[in-house]
């Protein structure tokens, strides 16, 4: 018997009308997410920290039909934009319970832009699973490199092509 | 403030420093030693073809590969129709009884390994389909992709055996082909084009939806001779996708037919200018073989008028090429074309001719940036290589986003945006010093690897880490703080969220097994080599090393131990440990100042250590609480309240000086030998501050010790500790430092020029550090802007998302 599987088109909120997969032999395009696991009063706090070059991010705003062609990534309602999007397109579950991120704001800053999100726990997990698809809707050759760091320990989980959920032990 | 004691005397000294470096020992015995330990058994052993010294051996050799083809461009069916006669020269000391032909653009057939190993996605738990990923299969579905061999004969038209191996094609030889022999053949091919934005490599079409038009541009695009070598034989790894290509450098005559309202680009010169250009655009090329600024052989105005028509009369541009490793073309009736002259000495072209091809839709930015960025290249590249090798170089806008290199021609992004409200091209920041960052790097790879030879489907970085090196040293000699790296943003600040993160492979990894390629093949090594530059070797000898490898490895194959090897014969710096750790480890670059102590040399003279000493026992052994709120509650303490219970010891502590600590005094001073005594006695003069600074290495690199000494008068001082403290101990060292000031503080890598992944361990006494999301929480008129924003921004998607469905189910099949 042939199981059957509800099959999804997923649309996102500002980026999802073209793709590019190219494959260049300049820079690679990916994003570098870090979370920090840090004490807390009660439980644990995490920090999100999504660094995503300058130019992936303007590229982005170029291809979107939602409003932000022409956008500068320097203009404040671009780097929301961009941050709302990144907030869509990351998830966090810790022992396989979905854990509610808040989006705190986003910057530029040298050649990067930063879009900050913050997470309370009220114990110390075994396990996390991330879900982080990042301009990977945008750009087919992108990828998403995510650290999870806990004092000097660090796990990383890296996404590529059309890769789902993944997960870790908490280091 | 660094707080400071007196050594009890020089011997004494001597003994603290004895004593810590045993107690450390236990846990890093032997740490030194396995760092600095030379590569010896990991880099192959030298031979008859490379030598020890990093050099092409007495007996070095690389086959020949020399090229006729004929192309015609089917515009009308996107499809390439080519015949080629390739003559090979075996130079190998060895017969060979079949060669090995690569045929790229198989990847794009749906039998490919590359296709048959793309994986399917998850999100949410969920199974999922993007629209890029629905419309590559749609693409693939629509007509076949890869090269179809047509006819593979010698030279007197017989059919040739072969047989198709995924991306490769073996041609069995009737007789073998002897060292120094020759071999003639042909093979006609045709092969649909890919239209890159929907499949994605490193050539194909590009459509212009709102006017109907095209930009072709072909790359891996004929069957090429695969690489034959000293150290791997036949290069034979499929062709996934990721690592690129290493190829035989020969001369090439191609044809190549296109419709008559074409321009075409390509590697090589032009032979036959006067059948493919008007009189005017040969006479704008001579000009601009003797100017200084770009010249328009095709103006924007004529390349727009040009799309307006769709010939379909062929015309056929003749190019030569010599000792190249691949060919390369575009061709567009969209296409502008400007050049300008740049003038070199030393090289066997004076003046090579730099180019720009590119459709309305990317100017004016590359009108104004894209050509004079090609001539700087060559400026800043062949200062630290060698002269530009060929007659042209060029810079073709072939898609959006990306770049590629070829020899003599790129492939590179970078657009202006049409600004919805006004009508207006307009270009950002970003775009301006994207375009200039992409046409430098892809020019520049015209020297690593399409000159320098190494092999990129074995080891990536060899090309993209070398050559992202020097694409940096060329943007900041474009303009001060380019924003490559700039403003903020320093290189090796950049690496270092890579370089600390797990499931990492070394940078000595296989190109398609590399995780994160760019930071590892790009960045990293670029981090290395300008950690090497600015800190272990310094610009001389650096500049020099590397300056001796381009010169040996030019028109050649270098291999990563000839880098290597080179790099140190020619500056005479031992750097096995530095390759060690930043190519063959995962470790990263973290150095801690764990502790300062700061002493004076003490006299041994009880009059005047002993009331220090009091001094300094008040200041680390304050005085209990219990006792001083004792005294301010007005207890009495029994000796108080009973005056008869003190005797001498009440009146005498610790330090009070004795006749019997005179007399040690004396028969200390008594006993120096002479050259002791004038030790002592110049140090009693000087009065210099002794500081004994702990380093423990925590990230696993080792580092040199960029330190800077902050003085207590305000003034400071820079000191570079070479890597070598490192060499018996490697994980903990402790360094003395001797001035006649007092110290406040210490600092460590205060320019970031090691790639220190943790600056909060980079000062004694330790600085408070705060993360960016609680700097960013701090300005609080930035972060309130910004939640207005957001604000704003979740309440328009709200209505616009009311009725429209955010998820298309599609319905699974029976």
């Amino acid at each position: 018997m042939i199981k059957k599987f509800a099959l999804y088109l997923f649309s996102v909120l500002i980026l999802m009308q073209f793709s590019i997969t190219g494959a260049h032999a300049h820079r690679t395009q990916m994003s570098i997410t870090t979370l920090e696991y840090l004490p807390a009063a009660a439980g644990m706090t995490i920090e999100i920290t999504h660094k995503i070059h300058y130019h992936d991010a303007q590229e982005a705003l170029l291809l979107s039909d939602q409003g932000a062609t022409g956008m500068s990534v320097m203009e404040l309602e671009a780097q929301a934009r961009f941050a709302l999007y990144t907030s869509q397109n990351f998830s966090l579950w810790h022992d396989n319970a979905k854990t509610d991120v808040t989006l705190i704001g986003a910057e530029v800053d040298g050649d990067y832009i930063y879009i900050y999100q913050e997470a309370t726990l009220e114990t110390a997990p075994q396990t996390i699973t991330v879900d982080c698809y990042i301009l990977r809707d945008v750009f087919g050759s992108f990828g998403n490199h995510v650290n999870i760091r806990r004092g000097r320990n660090v796990q990383t989980l890296i996404f590529q092509g059309d890769e789902g959920v993944k997960s870790a032990p908490l280091p | 403030m660094i707080r400071v004691k007196t050594l009890m005397s020089l011997v004494a000294g001597a003994g603290l420093l004895l004593s810590g470096s045993i107690a450390q020992a236990d846990e890093s015995i032997g740490s030194g030693a396995r760092a600095f330990k030379q590569l010896e058994e990991i880099l192959p052993s030298p031979n008859v073809y490379r030598d020890a010294s990093g050099a092409p051996g007495p007996n070095y050799w690389q086959q020949e590969a020399d090229y006729k083809i004929k192309v015609r461009l089917d515009e009308q069916n996107r499809r390439i129709i080519g015949a080629e006669t390739i003559t090979y020269t075996n130079n190998a000391p060895t017969s060979l009884r079949y060669l090995w032909v690569q045929l790229d653009q198989n990847k794009f057939n749906n039998g490919s390994i590359s296709r048959r190993t793309e994986t399917a996605s998850k999100r949410d738990g969920k199974d999922s389909l993007s629209f890029s990923a629905l419309r590559r299969e749609q693409s693939h579905e629509e007509r076949p992709y890869g090269a179809e061999i047509k006819a593979v004969k010698d030279a007197r038209g017989n059919d040739l055996k072969y047989t198709i191996v995924d991306t490769m094609m073996r041609i069995d030889l009737p007789a073998p082909l002897k060292t120094g022999g020759q071999t003639v053949f042909s093979i006609d091919w045709e092969h649909n084009i890919i239209q890159e934005a929907s499949i994605g490599g490193r050539g194909g079409y590009e459509w212009f939806e709102e006017n109907d038009t095209y930009i072709y541009f072909l790359a891996q695009w004929f069957p090429r001779m695969a690489a034959f070598t000293d150290y791997t034989g036949w290069q034979h790894k499929q062709f996934l996708g990721q690592g690129e290509f290493t190829l035989e450098f020969g001369d090439y005559d191609v044809e190549i037919t296109v419709p008559s309202d074409h321009i075409v680009s390509s590697t090589g010169v032009l032979t036959n200018p006067g059948a493919v250009l008007t009189k005017t655009q040969r006479d704008r090329l001579k000009q601009a073989e003797k100017s200084d600024k770009p010249i328009y052989i095709v103006t924007p105005e004529e390349a727009l008028e040009n799309e307006q028509d769709k010939e379909t009369d062929l015309k056929t541009w003749k190019f030569s090429a010599e000792n190249v490793r691949d060919f390369a073309w575009s061709s567009s009736r969209k296409y502008i074309w400007d050049a300008m002259a740049h003038h070199q000495e030393g090289g066997k072209y004076d003046t090579v001719m730099a180019m720009s091809f590119f459709p309305n839709e990317a100017d004016p930015v590359w009108s104004l940036y894209s050509t004079q960025a090609v001539v700087h290249t060559m400026d800043v590249y062949s200062k630290y290589s060698f002269p530009y090798p060929y007659p042209v170089a060029q810079s073709v806008n072939t898609w959006a986003g990306g770049g590629m290199e070829y020899p003599m021609i790129t492939f590179n992004g970078y657009r202006p945006v049409l600004d919805k409200e006004t009508g207006q091209k307009t270009y950002s920041r970003r775009t301006k010093y994207g375009l200039i960052g992409v046409v430098i790097h892809e020019i520049g790879h015209i020297y690593f690897p399409m000159v320098v030879n190494s092999d990129e489907r074995r080891w990536t970085w060899m090309d993209e880490g070398l050559n992202t090196f020097l694409e940096y040293l060329a943007e900041v000699e474009w303009e001060e703080n380019f924003p490559a790296f700039g403003n903020k943003t320093n290189l090796l600040d950049s690496i270092t969220d890579y370089m600390t993160s797990a499931n990492q492979v070394p940078i000595m990894t296989q190109s398609d097994s590399v995780i994160s390629f760019g930071p590892n093949a790009y960045t990293k090594p670029a981090s290395a080599l300008t950690v090497l530059r600015e800190t272990v070797m310094g610009r001389e000898q650096f500049d020099y090393a590397f300056k001796e490898y381009a010169r040996r490895w030019k028109f050649k194959r270098p291999t990563p131990a000839d880098f290597f090897r080179t790099m140190e014969d020619a500056s005479g710096v031992d750097l096995d440990w530095f390759w060690r750790a930043w190519f063959y480890t995962n470790d990263h670059v973290d150095i801690g100042i764990t502790d300062v102590r700061s002493y004076t040399v003490s006299t041994q003279d009880p009059e005047v250590e002993f009331p220090q000493d009091r001094a300094q026992k008040a200041k680390d052994q304050p005085e209990p609480l219990q006792q001083s709120r004792n005294r301010e509650a007005g207890i009495k303490t029994r000796l108080q309240r009973v005056p008869a219970l003190k005797d001498m010891y009440n009146d005498n502590d610790e330090f009070t000086v004795t006749n019997k600590d005179r007399n040690e005094f004396n028969s200390f001073l008594d006993g120096l030998k002479p050259w002791q005594k004038r030790v002592y006695e110049k140090a009693m003069a000087d009065k210099n501050f002794i500081y004994f600074v702990d380093f423990k290495n925590i990230g696993g690199v080792p580092s040199p010790l960029p330190v800077t000494l902050h003085f207590e008068d305000g003034s400071s001082e820079d000191m570079l500790i070479p890597a070598e403290i490192w060499r018996f101990n490697s994980m903990n060292v402790t360094k003395m430092i001797i001035r006649d000031k007092k110290i406040a503080s210490v600092e460590l890598d205060r320019h970031h020029q090691t790639a220190d992944a943790d600056f909060g361990n980079n000062h004694f006494p330790q600085q408070i550090s705060q993360s960016r999301i609680k700097l960013y929480k701090s300005d609080r008129k930035r972060k309130d802007l910004m939640a207005d924003m957001l604000v704003k921004l979740k309440d328009r998607a709200k209505a616009e998302a009311k009725g429209d469905d955010k998820e298309v189910p599609l319905t699974p099949a029976n």
